[in-house]
């Protein structure tokens, strides 16, 4: 971690309820990296990670508008090449497929223990 | 249909029955079984050879024919018990039985004037052939108003039809079951999710190392909720699923998380189906226990935990979390803690909820909670 500490990986938040977004964005703040902001939009996430270029995203599924995280994983992956964790609420096998079409750098499921959330970021940041 | 020959063809024929009726002395039996002074029908065709064989040949397949073809029918409506209006045929059979023996008498007429007994046979013909043609006429609506086969078959292909609708509702209405339970658990999941970002918010606020623990523990009992929720979500049923991997997921989870490596779990547990109800205190009397074991047993860092769900001899589950560490004999301290006393509330809360037991012994090197609860309904029989 000390290559991290030395220069602090920036991590996007995506979800659109804040209380969720505030929790995930303090817990990675926990772990020494630097959030680059919350987005509750696919589109919003996009432009936030065009502006910052984060290393890695932490993406819900469901969010505002018609756009799912599936679709915004994909835009920034094209645009910024950015790594995603999706964080889902959905245990669904459709859900799940949909999310291992983007590649994913790793998946949890709502509601994710500090453990969980650590040791994906950590196993993503390293990949 | 019916070819009767008369006696009163021939003239001699009538000249004898005008005899036998002028004689008054005559009974009424011997007028109709006497045949003395007439003469056979055969008599009449002039004892001709090709008419008496035209005759009688034609009345042998005649009346072997009205034999069999009631024998058919009748046969026929003992196969079908369902054909409605089955009395009518047995009218059919009657008459024609009838018809065939007086063609048979007809035989017999041509050599032996028996012309009573074929008259009394006509008689009894005549009355079922009248009968069935009087009874025939009113039951012809009725008749021609059952369906046919035809319609028959129609009303079955729209009977199916109704039927498959229904079906395909009722897949609906359980396909909208099935999606509205996921959403409920998305839901709670979701929920449970933002508490557990209320409690990561508050613990920032909180300098207090006691207090940021205590917040951590109620983020550990909440993770041990949202768990059996994901159990349920990705269940075929949405109702039940195997505890096994939910055990080992939850320990593993709380050991993982909590210590920093020297600790080694071991989770082993039958297979067995369980529900939201037997689920959740299960989860939360192994987060505890498990907790517990992490936290005060092992001061040095390494040491074992073992969680072991069995079926007991009587059919009742056992739960057993144990742990190599130091025990906690002659340490009062500990139930004072705050954290220790919800800790042990909550044990206590949860054992006495699903209606078990607890024993707990704890030495230097062996502290053992053992639990014992009825098993769940939902579970499958123990083979």
């Amino acid at each position: 971690m000390n290559a991290l500490t030395l220069n602090k990986s920036t991590v996007l938040v995506v979800d659109d309820e804040f209380l969720i977004a505030e929790g995930l964005r303090l817990q990675v703040e926990d772990m020494d990296l630097a959030v680059c902001g919350t987005a509750t939009s696919a589109d919003e996430a996009l432009a936030l990670a065009m502006m910052h270029r984060p290393e890695l995203v932490l993406m819900d599924m469901r969010l505002r508008g018609d756009k799912d995280g599936v679709d915004a994983a994909l835009a920034i992956q094209a645009e910024v090449g950015s790594k995603v964790i999706f964080i889902t609420g959905s245990r669904e096998q459709s859900t799940i497929a949909r999310i291992y079409e983007d590649h994913p750098a790793g998946v949890l499921f709502k509601p994710v223990s500090d453990h969980q959330l650590r040791m994906a970021i950590a196993s993503a940041l390293e990949a | 249909m019916f070819f009767c020959l008369h006696a009163g063809d021939g003239s001699g024929a009538v000249d004898a029955t005008v005899a036998a009726r002028g004689n008054v002395d005559m009974s009424l039996l011997d007028w109709l079984l006497n045949p003395t002074g007439l003469t056979p029908h055969g008599f009449c065709l002039s004892w001709a050879p090709g008419l008496v064989a035209l005759h009688a040949g034609s009345d042998v397949v005649i009346g072997l024919a009205y034999l069999s073809i009631p024998l058919a029918i009748a046969a026929f409506i003992r196969m079908r018990p369902d054909i409605k209006y089955g009395w009518v045929a047995y009218l059919f059979v009657a008459f024609i039985l009838a018809c065939g023996t007086t063609h048979l008498m007809a035989i017999l007429t041509l050599w032996v004037p028996a012309y009573g007994i074929e008259g009394l046979i006509k008689l009894v013909t005549a009355i079922l052939s009248i009968a069935t043609a009087a009874l025939l006429w009113p039951l012809l609506p009725k008749i021609a108003a059952l369906p046919s086969a035809a319609e028959l078959e129609r009303r079955v292909e729209e009977r199916t039809a109704e039927l498959a609708q229904v079906v395909e509702e009722q897949k609906a209405t359980l396909a909208q079951r099935d999606l509205l339970l996921r959403e409920v658990y998305h839901r709670v999941k979701n929920n449970l999710q933002m508490v557990d970002g209320l409690l990561v918010m508050q613990s920032r606020q909180m300098t207090d190392p006691d207090a940021r623990k205590a917040l951590r523990g109620l983020r550990d009992r909440i993770f041990a909720l949202g768990l059996v929720h994901q159990q349920l979500m990705s269940s075929s049923d949405l109702k039940t699923f195997d505890v096994a991997p939910f055990l080992g997921e939850l320990s593993s989870n709380i050991v993982d998380g909590g210590a920093g490596g020297g600790v080694a779990l071991s989770v082993e547990a039958i297979p067995l189906d369980v529900g939201l109800d037997f689920a959740i205190p299960l989860g939360l009397l192994v987060n505890e226990l498990v907790t517990n074991s992490l936290k005060h047993a092992f001061p040095d860092g390494g040491g074992e935990i073992a969680v072991k769900l069995s079926r007991a001899g009587d059919g009742e589950l056992l739960l057993v979390v144990a742990d190599n560490g130091k025990g906690y004999e002659g340490e009062p301290s500990r139930s004072g803690v705050s954290n220790v006393a919800l800790g042990s509330t909550i044990i206590k809360g949860l054992v006495a909820q699903m209606q078990g037991t607890i024993m707990v012994e704890s030495k230097l090197g062996l502290t053992r909670s053992e639990i014992r609860v009825a098993a769940p309904l939902t579970g499958p029989v123990a083979a």
